[in-house]
């Protein structure tokens, strides 16, 4: 105290959470999983064991595989409990982790202050007794820090007794199944979940993505969980199911692949078997990939498995993720890659979409979540030859396409929570075709992104779509000079970056004209400035997008597919002639 | 001594697959949950935990075994159906789906 100017004392430390949400959720992950296999198994020994419990109970009893089923009930039960007990002990600590982030930054900022009033009262330079006004400026500070110290005092209370609480109602819950005769309980608990309605009310409402947003609002924890064990396929592949509880589901039915067919004989798995096995491992990796790259606000796991269809596209498989949670970020962006897009090239895509998220969130322009939509039939006929391009495909997988795309987006829109988000949809090489395919048919985004596009379904942007249309072309892809431009027939449709088409051309620069890097340019737009660029559209932030002018305009000269190829195989020959000179005149020895 | 338990050859094949698909699957699941880490769990959590899984990962442990062993007796049944007993055949009978719970097991003549 100085001059009865009374300086609160800084707020003290308060606890960390010593359980984490993302172990929660990985716990629960793993219950699900158990759970998954658990109800399917006991549903193969209830549905060909006795008719009903009911009638004929000796011999039902008498019957090993009803005894069997039997028992399996009651580890299901006690199962299914543990999961909506460790699913709302991952919600509360989430809660808790965002309440705790905020608590820390009052209490940083708070201190900060009453250490700066501190030393204005306390330091080397005197209080002025003598400056009524600025004393009484100096208590009525002092005032208001105490307050603000007292009330977040009781805020850090209120926390920690919650996070207490958390922890000793899961405890307490856990306790209550840690016995076969409480699963027993469990299981003839007239209040458990009767999931088999909910299961035919849901195949019915799939489809109408809105109508299921609204039905499983109603639902309660128990009765979401109880679907999501039963039926993960159809849980996590249903539009209007919020994107957390889809990936709930569909990371719940991974698991169950691997454990379930991973020990199996694999001579004794179908070819489909093997398939679905080898794509759950595919996606199995991305999720321990992705395990440490949490939502610092809510501690929760960054990457949603939002579809999850592993013998979809005839055992290529179908799969969708995304960085962060759609339902809830200002900005989505949906990517949908070209050729040769199945499930085991889900890794090599996720480099690009997380360089993507990472660059969209650094603009500090609101939440983001960037999915990679990977759930369509695209070509798989790769070729590396650029002229073979055209050989191998057609628009019809394009078309199919298209359609799906826009389903999905459906899906995303009807799971969307507060405001719309603004939607931007990119797509990449033949992606971009059937990016084009969807726009033609109407789907609502506020702006698509074309890279390295081999044509689009219209001669114009305004024949296309209503959204803005954003391309990137870099004049070295050979790819992108696939597209209709006046001089030649584009199978896919017209190169959108041309003057006449009417997007904007962002920067992307050319790429190596080395024949040996064309290839590497088409790879090469989720980087450098053509990835700022791609980013500042999902942030919606176009002021700052760079631009290079059309072909066509003034400054936007390029060479047509068959010269850049020529020119490029000259200049590689060349390039290699001129090293091996430099070599042989550092060295004094031809280095082929 | 040899009985006739009067079920199809293939519905016995069937059964001994099933059993042992059923054996694999549940096999992957206490595995799973016998895993699972409890680091990032406070302490009381993981005791809590380690309370609750410890009598289910002990449950489906033994009816994974038991799927096995059904299984294997199925497997063994087929292959020594001449040489085996009715009480036998009756248990094998209580492994089968239960729309064969009649079938009949007689001695060989």
């Amino acid at each position: 105290m100085s001059a009865g100017v009374e300086v609160p004392t800084t707020v003290a430390p308060f606890a960390e959470l010593e359980s984490t949400p993302a172990r929660a959720g990985t716990f629960a992950t793993n219950l699900r999983a158990i759970t998954v296999g658990v109800e399917d198994v006991q549903a193969w020994a209830a549905g060909s064991g006795a008719p009903s419990w009911a009638g004929r109970t000796r011999d039902a009893h008498d019957h090993a595989r009803t005894r069997f089923g039997h028992r399996l009930d009651r580890a299901e039960a006690a199962l299914e409990r543990a999961v909506v007990a460790t699913d709302r002990f991952e919600d509360r600590l989430q809660r808790l982790t965002r309440e705790r982030v905020t608590l820390e930054r009052e209490r940083s900022d708070l201190n900060g202050e009453i250490l700066a009033l501190a030393a204005l009262v306390l330091g080397a330079q005197a209080v002025p007794v003598d400056d009524p006004v600025a004393l009484a400026d100096l208590r009525q500070r002092a005032r208001l820090l105490t307050a603000r110290a007292a009330s977040l005092r009781s805020a850090i209370v209120v926390w920690t007794v919650d996070a207490v609480a958390a922890e000793t109602d899961y405890v307490r819950a856990l306790a209550t199944l840690d016995s076969l005769a409480e699963g027993s309980d469990a299981a003839a608990d007239p209040g458990r979940v009767e999931v088999d309605q909910l299961v035919r009310r849901l195949e019915r409402l799939a489809g109408d993505p809105a109508a299921v947003a609204a039905w499983w609002a109603a639902l309660t924890r128990a009765q979401r969980q109880g679907l999501i064990t039963e039926r993960p396929g159809l849980v996590g592949n249903t539009g209007g199911v919020p994107i957390r509880d889809r990936d709930e589901a569909n990371r719940a039915a991974v698991y169950h692949d691997v454990d379930h067919l991973g020990r199996r004989d694999p001579d004794e798995l179908s070819q489909e078997q093997r398939r679905r096995l080898e794509n759950a491992e595919h996606v199995r990796e991305a999720l321990a990939r992705y395990r440490h790259k949490l939502d610092p606000t809510s501690g929760e796991e960054l990457l949603h498995v939002i579809v999850y269809d592993p013998t979809a596209h005839d055992g290529d498989g179908g799969v969708a993720v995304g960085l962060g949670d759609p339902d809830t970020a200002d900005h989505v962006s949906v990517t949908v890659p070209g050729l040769t897009t199945e499930t085991d090239s889900l890794l090599g895509n996720l480099d690009d979409l997380d360089d993507l998220y990472d660059a969209a969130v650094d603009a500090d322009r609101g939440e983001v979540a960037s999915v990679y939509w990977g759930d369509y039939d695209a070509p798989s006929g790769l070729t590396t030859d650029p002229l073979d391009y055209l050989g191998v495909v057609d628009d019809a997988k394009a078309e199919v396409g298209g359609e799906r795309l826009a389903d999905f987006l459906d899906q995303l829109a009807a799971s969307d929570r507060g405001d719309a988000a603004h939607l931007t949809a990119i797509g990449h090489s033949y992606g971009s075709a059937t990016l084009g395919q969807a726009l033609a048919d109407g789907i609502a985004v506020d702006d698509a992104v074309v890279v390295g596009s081999p044509g689009v379904p219209a001669a114009t942007v305004a024949d296309l779509t209503a959204a803005d249309v954003w391309v990137g072309s870099m004049d070295n892809d050979p790819v992108s000079l696939l597209g209709e431009d006046g001089t030649r027939n584009g199978v896919l449709g017209h190169d959108p970056a041309t003057d006449d088409f009417g997007a904007e051309r962002f920067a992307t620069g050319d790429g190596s004209p080395r024949i040996e890097d064309l290839l590497d340019n088409h790879r090469s737009y989720f980087e450098d400035e053509s990835l700022a660029n791609i980013a500042r559209v999902v942030v919606d932030d176009d002021a700052a997008v760079t631009v290079q002018p059309h072909r066509g305009d003034p400054g936007g000269g390029y060479l047509p597919l068959e010269a850049l190829l020529a020119m490029s195989a000259q200049d590689s020959a060349m390039s290699w002639l001129v090293e091996r000179g430099e070599d042989l005149l550092a060295t004094g020895r031809w280095l082929p | 001594m040899g009985v006739t338990l009067e079920v199809p050859y293939v519905e016995l094949m069937q059964a001994e697959r099933e059993w042992d698909v059923a054996g694999d699957d549940l096999d992957g699941g206490w595995r799973r949950l016998e895993s699972a880490s409890t680091s990032d769990f406070s302490p009381a959590v993981a005791t809590a935990v380690d309370g609750f899984r410890g009598p289910w990962v002990a449950e489906l442990k033994q009816l994974a075994d038991a799927a096995l062993e059904h299984s294997l007796t199925i497997a063994t049944y087929r292959s020594t159906m001449l040489a085996t007993d009715v009480v036998r055949g009756e248990a094998i009978r209580g492994l089968l789906p239960w729309r064969l719970h009649d079938a009949r097991v007689e001695e060989s003549p």
